[in-house]
């Protein structure tokens, strides 16, 4: 019943037979029936560009990350769970002390298997909503993914959540109404925010220091649990390990500069997502990253594209709508390139500071990053991609349900509109949660910011 | 003069007092409502605290609307809506505006001032883990910095007698707005709640030696007042992250149908006054300690759960009937806690009704079908 599926990603017989089990119990334990597998692999041969072996190989990842979250409980002895923004460094540095562990992002793991693979995430949403994050209420889907993963007992409950508060409060709430519901303990992590707008991209020395020290905490709290220590040594390591794949990764993403362009962003979601999460197979990630940027290449070398030459192209403001890569597509079939999307590329530049103290790094990429931490460092963040990349206007994807990213489009829209005077379109909905926009509605507004756009072209011309 | 016409004599008189002293030289120093910033300091200071805390209009959220993103809560649009729409003299006579950044909806109150006006801003970190040594640490050398900015800024320095003056002052107005609060034990409570709310706002607003004596004569008055018991509607905790001045719907609409709003709970909008500053030692680490650790935390800190026990704990000494949890759009935290929350009081066996408001006046019609069908299920309890 699942061959197909997952030889459309990737899988061979061998290793199908190999992992029977596995996959029959995770696909049981998330009711993944005939239904949900043809619905699924229909999807998956639209969406993505399967008759690459480079993408099947990174869909591959993908599932094997499924199959060891749903299965932690049997295959582990203590399992952790962290949240975003978090440094993955730190929970990669944590399997590498231990086969024992589970360490994982539960939530983003489900975002792109059972909602951008798979297309099927609704009963997470109305589980959580069930369970204290109310519809209407302004709640993040991203959390309510890990909610709804706990309320309908498709995951384990973890034996620590790390809850990482240091610009996000729904996040480490979130993991507190799962304590509370559920009895996961929880480490919090905090940081405050009260350096002035100016001061970016400086930060105050008090509060990298707080942060520095409350990582560490949330390290002894981890070492008491699970018994293994996130040793300076590891976390090194993994910061390299982590390295190693950004820069595959920022070659791929070079590649976009190239007129026309190359490939779709929801073949690009597959590969980017990787560097905001820890993985188990980042040998494999890093092959199919290279093989994906080889397979690229080749297209750009014959100046073949999705896109006619000369299509206007934008920055991408926020995320990509993670469980809805047609999204992204839709505004590429309308005739708009999106080279990049602005968190993705923000957060995958190397850290602009290599401390002694493998955690003081770790703190001070967190305390310096410009969407998280300062609107007008967002906004000189935005001018100089958009400089840099040559585009033609913005195309501002808001997540309102984010209080951190989604509440500062009234002020960035502003200054942009101010300094670039190019169309800018803020187009509001959750990048987590495809059922809370209309999809026709952005169709219409995307075709109106296409004319807008074909019109600045012409005239700067 | 009775207590509360002396009261309403000197809010009225208040704008003008107001404006004289900063026609004199007086610094207008407004801080953000949720209660981080120790007004001492800055009273010690000279300056005239204002604390910013208006809300439940539904004019500054429209006014706000082209500045701030809608899914921040409607206290903290309305904070600088107000700002804009210079309808409202504490808002416009500001020489300094100090925020504490308890959330992200309050971090954008600040983005806002410090992006679109030219007035100062003071960003104060709160910490989250309130109740650790580090948090406790970062906050009382937040403190440390508040005081040489605004020394900086005031030109004058922080004298440890004013500012123990000034800690005494505001500990007398805590403690006096506290025994008049436990006489709501009594059955009836001799104090509205609409009343007592009142009391604290314009502990807000007057100056602390106007309102200490209004306070004390009330006290004297309540205490001396015998009423024999007898029976009063629903006795009502009212809970939630702010009850800001003005937004006196929720609370007329209980009052209206005949509860009693007896005790209450809020993070912001209303004084914390079971707590006071100790005075021995370092002055600046007693308020530390009073402001971050020493309060019940709010829903955005972590973990909040204490707060939710002290409610029980008061729905259990004052002998409530219901529970009302009044919340604000958007505001994530409260609204989450809310589940659990409502599970525990339904352990206790208390009803609980959750409410919510964006400050808009169509709510009335939609608030008042509430209420009055929760006062009907506990009086239909009671009998």
């Amino acid at each position: 019943m699942y061959s197909r599926l997952l030889e459309l990603c990737g899988f061979t017989p061998d290793e199908i037979k190999q992992e029977k089990y596995r996959i029959e119990k995770t696909f049981s334990t998330l009711k993944m029936g005939e239904k949900e597998i043809i619905a699924a692999e229909k999807r998956i041969e639209s969406l993505y560009s399967v008759e690459l072996l480079s993408v099947r190989k990174m869909l591959k990842i993908w599932i094997k990350e499924l199959l060891a979250l749903v299965m932690a409980r049997e295959e582990k002895e203590k399992i952790v769970y962290a949240i975003m923004p978090s440094p993955s460094e730190s929970y990669l540095a944590a399997m590498m002390a231990s086969d024992k562990l589970y360490v994982g992002y539960p939530d983003y793991v489900f975002q792109v298997t059972l909602g951008a693979l798979f297309g099927n995430m609704t009963p997470l949403f109305e589980a959580a909503e069930r369970s204290g994050m109310p519809a209407g209420g302004g709640h993040c889907g991203l959390n309510k993914t890990r909610l709804g993963a706990h309320a309908l007992g498709i995951i384990p409950t973890g034996d620590l959540g790390m809850a990482w508060g240091i610009v996000c409060d729904e996040g480490p709430k979130t993991d507190e109404l799962i304590h509370e519901v559920f009895g996961m303990p929880v480490s919090y992590i905090s940081r405050c925010q009260d350096d002035p707008l100016d001061r970016y991209p400086d930060v105050s020395e008090r509060s990298v220091e707080f942060l520095v020290g409350e990582i560490k905490r949330a390290y002894a709290q981890f070492s008491d649990v699970t018994g293994v220590q996130i040793t300076n040594e590891l976390v090194m390591q993994a910061i390299q390990t982590i390295f190693g794949y950004m820069q595959g990764f920022g070659k791929l993403q070079e590649l976009m500069r190239n007129d026309p362009l190359p490939v779709s962003q929801a073949d690009m979601i597959l590969f980017v997502m990787v560097t905001q999460l820890c993985i188990r197979d980042y040998a494999g990630a890093t092959e199919a990253v290279q093989m994906f940027y080889d397979d690229v290449k080749k297209r750009v070398d014959r100046e073949e594209g999705i896109l006619p030459k000369g299509a206007p192209r934008v920055l991408w403001g926020n995320h990509f709508p993670l469980t809805d890569p047609g999204i992204v597509k839709m505004v590429e079939e309308i005739g708009i390139a999106v080279p990049f999307s602005e968190i993705w590329y923000v957060t995958t530049e190397p850290p602009t500071e290599i401390c002694e103290d493998p955690v003081e790094t770790i703190a001070r990429r967190f305390a310096t990053v410009g969407l998280l931490t300062s609107v007008t460092g967002r906004i000189k963040d935005v001018i100089r991609l958009f400089n840099d990349w040559q585009l033609d206007g913005i195309l501002w994807f808001n997540h309102i349900p984010c209080k951190v990213i989604g509440t500062d489009s009234l002020m960035v829209k502003k200054a942009l509109k101010k300094e670039l005077g190019v169309p800018i379109t803020v187009i509001e909905g959750d990048i987590y949660d495809a059922r809370m926009y209309n999809r026709q509605q952005i169709r219409t507004r995307v075709e109106s910011f296409a004319e807008m756009l074909a019109t600045h072209v012409r005239k700067s011309a | 003069m009775e207590p509360f016409e002396r009261l309403e004599q000197a809010l009225a008189e208040r704008p003008k007092q107001l404006q004289q002293a900063k026609e004199s030289g007086v610094k207008m120093i407004g801080f953000s409502g949720l209660g981080y910033v120790p007004e001492e300091i800055i009273h010690a200071l000279g300056a005239c605290p204002i604390r910013l805390v208006r809300g439940g209009d539904p004019e500054p959220i429209a006014a706000a609307a082209g500045y701030m993103d809608r899914v921040l809560c409607p206290f903290s649009r309305a904070q600088f809506g107000y700002h804009i729409l210079e309808e409202e003299q504490r808002y416009q006579m500001l020489d300094c505006f100090i925020c504490a950044i308890t959330c992200q909806h309050m971090r954008r109150v600040a983005d806002a001032f410090e992006y679109y006006t030219d007035m100062p801003v003071f960003r104060f970190g709160v910490p989250h883990d309130y109740s650790s040594a580090p948090a406790l640490q970062y906050y009382y050398a937040m403190l440390g910095e508040l005081s040489s900015n605004l020394e900086q800024f005031l030109g004058t320095k922080v004298d440890e007698a004013k500012l123990r003056d000034s800690i005494i002052l505001y500990n007398d107005m805590r403690k006096l707005l506290h025994d008049i609060s436990i006489l709501r034990k009594n059955r009836p409570a001799p104090i509205t709640g609409k009343d007592f709310f009142k009391l604290m706002h314009a502990s807000f607003y007057l100056d602390p030696r106007d309102m200490i004596e209004i306070l004390e004569q009330l006290q004297a008055l309540l205490t001396a007042e015998t009423t024999a018991p007898r029976d009063e509607g629903p006795r009502i905790l009212l809970t939630g992250n702010m009850l800001a001045v003005g937004d006196y719907k929720v609370v007329d609409l209980i009052e209206q149908t005949g509860g009693a709003i007896v005790t209450e709970q809020f993070c912001g909008g209303v004084r914390h006054y079971d707590e006071n500053v100790a005075l021995n030692g370092d002055l600046i680490r007693g308020l530390a300690k009073r402001y971050l650790s020493g309060r019940a935390p709010g829903a955005f800190l972590r973990p909040s759960k204490q707060r939710l026990d002290l409610v029980a704990r008061l729905a259990e000494q004052y002998a409530v009937d219901g529970v009302i949890w009044y919340q604000l759009r958007y505001c994530d935290t409260y609204n989450m806690e809310f589940f659990y929350f409502n599970t525990m009081m339904k352990k206790a066996g208390i009803p609980v009704l959750q409410l919510e408001s964006e400050y808009d006046v169509e709510e009335r019609g939609t608030l008042l079908n509430r209420i009055e069908g929760f006062m009907e299920s506990l009086e239909g309890r009671a009998s």
